[in-house]
């Protein structure tokens, strides 16, 4: 029986944008947005959060080509902005055959081809399709085919919980049966190797220039040494983060998550679900784990 | 939302001024509307008096004014024309949709000259053929439309796209002489064949021929162009408009010019 622990999974808000790349085939696609989505696990030192949300059909993108839907999340508009145009043109435009789509509509935009144009060196080309903007930018293959803006939304970061278990195996096991399932949902991407972590964080650290450091409390390895959340026979913990674009976004995929762990028949050794969170004080958005299974 | 159906009582034999329809609210009522002041032989008219008007709510996306039995003297339609949806069930004069800048404007028949002339936005359906200046500079004025799409489904004439600098000119049959002259940018899709004095002065600019032409005077051939971009275009104008412009996978050939002015204006004729 696995239990769950009667806690909260503390999320806070961010600034997030979709994007759509297209390729040849999704073999292309696929390699730009995770070339795109490379080195973007946590806000603490990335920059940003961002992956693949989903794989789209050649009717989903707007230049009928295989391609993915892409979430990023940051911190700041600025950053994101940041972000988004700097892997943009390093891991989108350097990628055969690939072009890029905003994938969401609103009022903040963030130059994407309107700045990636420049390297068109005068040859760029604007087209304007019904109120929208494309840059085409000659490059060695063709032309790189570039949307002027994406556009920022709302998004929440930070949705978690935690699996404890008696060894490596079971709790690596039943994370990545919860992802799997999770990774079939939109709106929501886990942006961590394989959608989990396992160096969860608590924020601050005994040195001064540290933003974050380990989550003592949940190291099977310290217990004795610090004031301990597990018990003896928990030998492992896995924390699996979900970034949103709302709270329902991030509800559902939690009890999505937790709900295919908890009905798995192949899972032993799995001893509890329990969630991250700082007393309520680092975001708004508080995720009870109890009331989302309820 | 509602619509108003304008339907003309007499037969008109001389020049109409209609610019003043675009200024119909569609919040006032049928005696306010038959009140605008229209231009007919020179004189100042009321609008009821040369029209029927009637009003019926509808359940659309837009508010709708519909006009019916209009001719070749009925000029300056939809001038201005900023929201909603104006739809003609005949033939229209000259400036339909001049200075438009949202909305959309729908013709059943022929128009006359100067179709969307200065247009910045919004959208113009001509079910028929249209004569000269479609999308041009209003006379006196330097720079054509600036905006939104105009589509025709027949042919039109002369100066199509004159110093056209951005939007899309769609031709489902052909054009005569003298079409995207002085070219700044933009999109024009002519679907047959264009007569003399192609894109002479032509900048920058798109324009995409299925019929090989005597334009090697003043454009120099490029290479063939492999793009995503032929794909996203076709696939906007499928889903936005209905429209086919080309074959789905079709290759076209590139030339640039006009080389006479150092133009960078992009010629892409289907291979």
């Amino acid at each position: 029986m696995i239990k769950v622990e009667d806690t909260f999974a503390e999320a806070f808000p961010m600034k997030a944008s979709r994007l759509i790349i297209t390729a040849i085939n999704m073999k292309w696609a696929k390699k730009a947005a995770e070339s795109f989505c490379g080195f973007a696990t946590s806000v603490i030192a990335c920059g940003c959060e961002a992956g693949i949300e989903n794989d789209l059909l050649t009717s989903q993108t707007p230049d009928g080509r295989p391609g993915v839907s892409v979430l990023v999340f940051a911190i700041s508009s600025k950053e994101l902005e940041k972000q988004i145009l700097n892997r943009a043109g390093q891991c989108i435009m350097t990628a055969p055959t690939s072009a890029i789509f905003s994938g969401n509509k609103g009022e903040d935009k963030i130059p994407l081809g309107n700045a990636l144009r420049y390297f068109g060196d005068g040859f760029q080309i604007s087209k304007n399709i019904d109120n929208r903007r494309f840059w085409r930018i000659p490059v060695m293959d063709g032309e790189f085919i570039c949307e002027d803006f994406a556009y920022k939304m709302k998004g929440i970061g930070g949705g978690n919980f935690l699996i404890l278990g008696e060894n490596t195996e079971c709790v690596l096991r039943a994370a990545e049966i919860a992802v799997k399932k999770m990774n079939k949902l939109k709106n929501i991407i886990l942006p961590f190797p394989g959608g989990v972590v396992r160096s969860g964080s608590k924020v601050g650290s005994k040195y001064k220039n540290l933003i974050a450091s380990t989550n003592f409390e949940y190291c099977p390895s310290l217990r004795g040494v610090v004031k301990s959340k597990i018990d003896k026979n928990t030998k492992c913990v896995l924390e699996i983060v979900i970034d949103g674009i709302n709270e329902e976004d991030i509800s559902s995929a939690m009890r999505h998550g937790i709900l295919e762990i908890m009905n798995s028949q192949v899972l032993k050794g799995v001893s509890k679900i329990s969630a991250g969170n700082y007393g309520g004080k680092l975001g708004p958005y508080l995720f009870k784990l109890k009331s989302l299974i309820a | 939302m509602k619509r108003i159906t304008i339907k003309l009582k007499t037969e008109i034999d001389s020049e109409l001024d209609l610019r003043n329809i675009s200024k119909i609210n569609f919040e006032n009522n049928l005696t306010q509307i038959s009140k605008i002041k229209l231009l007919y032989k020179n004189q100042e008219i009321n609008l009821g008096e040369i029209f029927d008007l009637k009003l019926k709510k509808i359940n659309e996306r837009m508010n709708e004014l519909l006009v019916l039995n209009l001719n070749e003297y009925c000029n300056y339609l939809g001038w201005k024309w900023r929201q909603d949806f104006l739809k003609i069930n005949s033939n229209v004069g000259s400036f339909l949709g001049a200075r438009m800048s949202g909305g959309e404007i729908q013709v059943k028949g022929s128009v006359e000259n100067f179709a969307g002339s200065q247009m910045t936005n919004g959208k113009i359906l001509i079910k028929s053929n249209s004569l000269d200046f479609v999308g041009s500079p209003l006379p006196g004025n330097k720079v054509g439309m600036s905006g939104g799409t105009i589509i025709i489904n027949g042919s039109t004439r002369d100066y199509l796209g004159l110093n056209m600098k951005k939007g899309l000119i769609f031709v489902s049959g052909s054009a005569r002489n003298s079409c995207c002259n002085n070219m700044i940018a933009g999109t024009v899709i002519i679907k047959r064949g264009i007569g003399k004095y192609f894109g002479i002065g032509m900048k920058r600019g798109t324009v995409f021929l299925n019929k090989k032409t005597s334009v090697e005077n003043f454009f120099k051939e490029s290479n063939e162009l492999h793009t995503s971009f032929f794909k996203l275009l076709y696939n906007l104008l499928l889903k936005n408009h209905g429209l086919r412009a080309f074959k789905k996978n079709q290759r076209f050939r590139r030339f640039f010019g006009d080389k006479n002015v150092n133009g960078f204006g992009e010629l892409l004729v289907t291979k």
